[in-house]
């Protein structure tokens, strides 16, 4: 009798500790997945989406009362991606995750090159001549960065300044000033 | 009790632990992935690649993508001083030595019309280095951060700027001088 209560409990016990990994570990990208697929099918893909409220772009947004928020979601599979960006004098980030929400790349208003720059996004190792051309199609290699993503979907997120008039009008010229589509179109 | 119907119980209830215990841990609640700052705390790792599941959960189970660790430290609380629950039957007052990150905020989350209450580097007024501001439901001489209507209402302090984080941060064995919050008065 005691042998099989405690079979039973700990049964119990070895199905919670397999629901708590399955939660942890598939739940929140899954709906992290169901988010972003909400706001491709709103925005599209592989173009630069403003977080204004009342789109679904803007669910993403943590802070929206301190900055602006601008995405683009991403799909390599037809080769790489440019963002030309335009970026005001003041704060700001850039951003690159993958589709779970991890981290790829970041870069700030204090580590990029200039106020105007292309960022290339490859899913793997580029043919070197590809990144030539591609630094040249914007007339200096200096305002051209490449970053190997390792998956071919995911999201770029420029969050900038907007914590006043002032800082959002900025914010709002400069992003209005920024693409993102694919580098050969 | 027969085998089929214990099968059953225990799944349910494992099934059901399991899940409870998983989304438990992913709020803000959770006593084992927040670090704690007397009354403030932050989730360390939000953004870092290391970052473990839990912390990584906590933010993309509400479709976000957490800001990265070496570009902005947010601090939480929604405590006093003394260690009582803000509440908008009294008015506290807040300090702080004014930072020197580049860019930093104050915000008061948790009004019933939805808006944060905020306050930036340029929006206080301050004498000298200290930098007071009042939340309270009424309105405040000086610095001012309206409670109205808070269920539950949450102070949150944010540091940019990576390299002060890292000079100044918990890891980079600095002080960040959080700021205090102390009651004042109440109706």
């Amino acid at each position: 009798m005691t042998s099989t209560r405690a079979f039973w409990i700990l049964f119990t016990v070895l199905t919670a500790i397999a629901a708590h990994l399955c939660y942890i570990l598939f739940v929140p990208s899954q709906q992290f997945h169901t988010r972003l697929e909400a706001i491709r099918a709103e925005s599209g893909i592989n173009t630069l989406t403003m977080a204004v409220p009342g789109t679904q772009a803007a669910s993403i947004a943590e802070y929206p009362s301190e900055l602006t928020y601008a995405l683009c979601l991403f799909d390599l599979s037809s080769g790489p991606l440019r963002v030309n960006a335009r970026v005001p004098d003041q704060y700001w980030t850039l951003e690159v995750y993958n589709t779970r929400g991890g981290t790829i790349y970041t870069l700030n208003d204090k580590q990029a090159p200039r106020k105007q720059f292309s960022l290339y996004l490859y899913d793997d190792d580029p043919d070197p001549e590809a990144i030539v051309n591609a630094a040249n199609s914007v007339g200096s290699s200096i305002n051209s960065i490449t970053v190997l993503t390792g998956t071919q979907t995911g999201v770029v997120v420029i969050r900038s300044a907007a914590a006043n008039q002032l800082e959002a009008a900025r914010s709002a010229e400069a992003l209005k000033n920024t693409s993102c589509s694919q580098a050969d179109s | 009790m027969n085998p089929s119907v214990r099968f059953a119980v225990s799944v349910l209830v494992g099934v059901t632990l399991g899940v409870f215990s998983a989304r438990y841990l992913t709020t803000e609640q959770s006593p084992f992935f927040t670090d704690q700052y007397g009354y403030w705390k932050n989730w360390p790792v939000a953004g870092n690649p290391a970052s473990n599941p839990y912390t990584h959960a906590k933010f993309i189970a509400n479709g976000q993508v957490p800001e990265h660790f070496s570009e902005v430290l947010t601090f939480y609380r929604d405590q006093d001083d003394g260690g009582g629950k803000l509440t908008e039957d009294c008015t506290y007052l807040l300090s702080i030595e004014r930072p020197t990150a580049r860019r930093w905020s104050i915000s008061l989350t948790g009004n019933a019309d939805g808006d944060p209450q905020l306050l930036t580097q340029d929006d206080v007024i301050s004498i000298g280095r200290t930098v007071r501001v009042l939340l309270s439901a009424a309105p405040q001489q000086g610095n001012w951060l309206r409670i109205s209507n808070a269920a539950a209402p949450r102070v949150l302090f944010r540091l940019y700027d990576g390299d002060t984080i890292t000079a100044q941060g918990p890891n980079g064995g600095g002080s960040l001088g959080l700021p205090s919050v102390k009651r004042v008065s109440c109706s």
